[in-house]
């Protein structure tokens, strides 16, 4: 690139020192332009030639071979070489311009760490992450990238995610917790286990997944080859009949409409057209991957920008899937004497239920106050605590044994508690909406959402509780798996025949469904292999607000490539328009040209900020 | 098979379409992608046309562009 730099600069020298020879003598005009030319343009006319025995007759360097010796042809020499001038200067600032923004884009996405800490005894050695295998220990030092995925066994720290994640809030991590590869460690020094090889990784995965994306192509992108594919011979044919016709037909001068018809030419290359637009995309895509949302293709940030029907599995996406202990309604008694009973009794249990129970308790378990646990599967326990009789379940359990006055009206679980045949209180138990979903059902409705519908397997009451809440459109309950299919594809019917469906599920059990919608966007990072296999979107926190800023941000790339084409196609026409009537020159038109592809690309760049939180 | 490439020194995304189109006509191509901002190219070919494919592509792509450079990743 610095020799053509250097040699466009000599050749640029000698013809602003040809201008000022005053000369008559048209050999020797021909003769002193001649040598800039084929110092700043000799390259092209050589690649014109080989093309042309290639058979690639509509070749940039062809078309701008003809445009300049034509020039000389009609005797605007100094037209010749400027022509050619600018078109290499574009040329060169176009390759300088596309290559640091794909550098730019590449390193932004570019979270692969360089190497491992691997410790070995008491030594710690720099390794390739490659050669380390699950089960080594590896050190990880504050300002280091996690090479592998691992569990710390040494220290703790505060992780830096957002490179995964797009959170910008760090994370604390503990002895024991799990740690992802790509994360940057903040402050302290952890050392860790390695949980899995390098290829099965989170870093790997994810930037599979980007590096791969590149091969669902979107419709824009095939729609701006495609112009492509035809502007050019039209412009040339366009040309042609311009250089022939008006003098022919209408006897006009031959000299002003060649010139008009070589800057056609000029204008002819699609190229400008061509990079922008896919740049579009790849930042697009980059800008998604920073915000921790990953798209398998531009297809998909397309088919995003359209989506019209937005479907929600409930348990895990909408509500966190975890029971969580609301309320204590105590009969006579103290509310924390209920739950240390309760928690007790419920001690050997693992049901989801008593889980949340004793996570809602939070203090030890005394087991030698408890005997003669007996549990009742679909119904409860019965356990002895302190010496008294401890009944905890639902109310056909409870009522085998006592009289329950208060009903509680609520959609929620209730978990009733008896002491020696006597009512003592109830628990009552949800599963949480996450914090969220409320706001990702709005942000949905406001970005022109037509329908939110939700899926689950739950009983009607508490599936129609949290729909209108959420203010959901449409609660489908009790459903099993393949339902949901079934369900989905009766929705497909639906939506408009240009607008989309997606669906959002965590992933568990939904893999059909993520393969049947239209879009399939799996929530909560790199769970399952068969997840991401079948999702086309992958959200790696598992916030549902996501999926509007995956939308946001889809329509927002859509915009960007929809004003590059607008803006490139738009600037041709009306330089095509100019030249025709004379009023542009070949100048303009180099110029024009080469203008137009710079700001395309700047332009296509801001596809790749983050979404704000 | 699913086959990747790294194309450098590709000179415009024309020219990555005229390789794309060129590839796609290959016997046992049954599928070609290339992106030319990632400089990767993306095809699907037949296990029996694995042996010569490779010398197959090096040809369309030093025809669309001669100084362009060309690796396969897998």
């Amino acid at each position: 690139m610095k020799k053509t730099l250097i040699r466009l600069i000599i050749g640029a020298v000698i013809f602003i020192v040809a201008l000022f020879i005053p000369t008559d003598i048209l050999w020797v005009q021909v003769i002193i332009f001649l040598v800039p030319f084929l110092i700043i343009g000799g390259d092209v006319l050589f690649k014109a030639a080989r093309n042309i025995l290639h058979g690639r007759i509509f070749d940039e360097n062809f078309l701008m071979t003809i445009a300049a010796i034509g020039a000389f042809v009609i005797a605007e020499h100094p037209e010749a070489v400027a022509v050619m001038l600018f078109y290499q200067a574009g040329e060169l600032f176009q390759s300088y311009a596309v290559g640091k923004s794909r550098k730019a884009i590449r390193s932004l996405i570019e979270i692969r760490p360089d190497y491992a800490n691997l410790k070995n005894g008491n030594d710690i050695s720099r390794v390739d992450p490659n050669d380390v295998k699950t089960g080594d220990i590896i050190v990880i030092m504050p300002g280091e990238r996690v090479p592998l995925d691992a569990r710390i066994i040494e220290g703790s720290s505060t992780l830096d995610t957002s490179a995964l994640t797009g959170e910008s809030v760090p994370r604390d991590v503990l002895l024991g917790d799990e740690i992802l590869s790509g994360c940057i460690n903040i402050n302290g020094v952890i050392s860790a286990e390695v949980i899995c090889s390098f290829a099965e990784s989170t870093v790997s995965r994810i930037l599979d997944l980007v590096e791969n994306a590149s091969e669902k192509k979107s419709k824009s992108e095939a729609f701006i080859t495609k112009f492509a594919r035809i502007y050019t011979p039209i412009v040339v044919i366009v040309a042609a009949l311009l250089a022939i016709i008006p003098p022919l037909v209408l006897n006009q001068s031959w000299t002003d409409w060649i010139y008009r018809a070589l800057t056609f030419l000029v204008v002819s290359c699609p190229c400008a057209l061509v990079v922008s637009v896919p740049m579009t995309f790849f930042g697009g895509l980059g800008g998604a991957s920073r915000s921790g949302i990953l798209i398998k293709g531009s297809s998909y940030l397309e088919a995003l920008a359209k989506s019209e029907i937005v479907v929600f599995d409930k348990t895990g996406t909408l509500t966190r899937g975890v029971f969580v202990l609301k309320k204590i309604v105590a009969n006579n008694t103290d509310e924390k004497e209920v739950l240390r009973l309760s928690a007790h009794a419920e001690h050997y249990s693992s049901h989801p239920i008593s889980l949340s129970i004793k996570r809602a308790y939070d203090k030890e378990i005394d087991n030698s106050c408890l005997s003669d646990v007996e549990e009742f599967a679909g119904y409860g326990v019965k356990a002895v605590v302190d010496g008294k009789t401890v009944h905890v379940g639902n109310i056909s359990f409870i009522e085998k044994f006592t009289r329950v006055d208060m009903k509680l009206d609520t959609t929620d679980t209730l978990v009733y508690v008896a002491v020696d045949g006597e009512y003592v209180g109830t628990l009552v138990i949800a599963d949480e909406i996450k914090q969220d979903a409320k706001e990702a059902i709005s942000a949905l409705k406001k970005l022109g959402i037509k329908k939110a519908v939700m899926l689950t397997g739950d009983n009607k009451k508490v599936g129609e509780r949290v729909a209108s809440e959420l203010n959901i459109d449409h609660a489908y309950t009790q459903l099993l798996p393949a339902d949901k299919v079934e369900k989905m594809e009766s929705l497909m019917q639906e939506r408009s025949p240009r607008g989309m469906l997606a669906f959002v599920g965590d992933g568990i059990n939904d893999a059909p469904a993520l393969a049947r919608a239209d879009i399939g966007i799996a929530m909560g990072g790199l769970g399952a292999d068969a997840t991401i296999e079948a999702a086309d979107v992958v959200l790696m926190t598992d916030e549902p607000s996501m999926v509007a800023d995956a939308i946001v941000l889809a329509k927002r790339t859509m915009r960007i490539a929809g004003e590059n084409i607008i803006f490139s196609i738009g600037v041709k026409c009306i330089v095509l328009v100019l030249s025709a009537f004379g009023i542009a020159n070949m100048w303009m038109a180099v110029f024009a040209d080469v203008g137009v592809c710079v700001l395309a690309v700047l332009n296509a760049f801001r596809a790749l900020k983050k979404i704000k939180k | 098979m699913k086959l990747v490439y790294k194309l450098e020194n590709i000179c415009c995304a024309k020219c990555t379409d005229s390789i794309e189109r060129a590839t796609s006509k290959v016997d046992g191509v049954s599928k070609c992608s290339v992106s030319f901002i990632a400089g990767k190219m993306t095809i699907e070919v037949a296990d029996d046309k694995l042996n010569t494919i490779d010398a197959v592509i090096e040809k369309i792509v030093k025809n669309v562009e001669p100084h362009a450079t060309f690796k396969r990743l897998n």
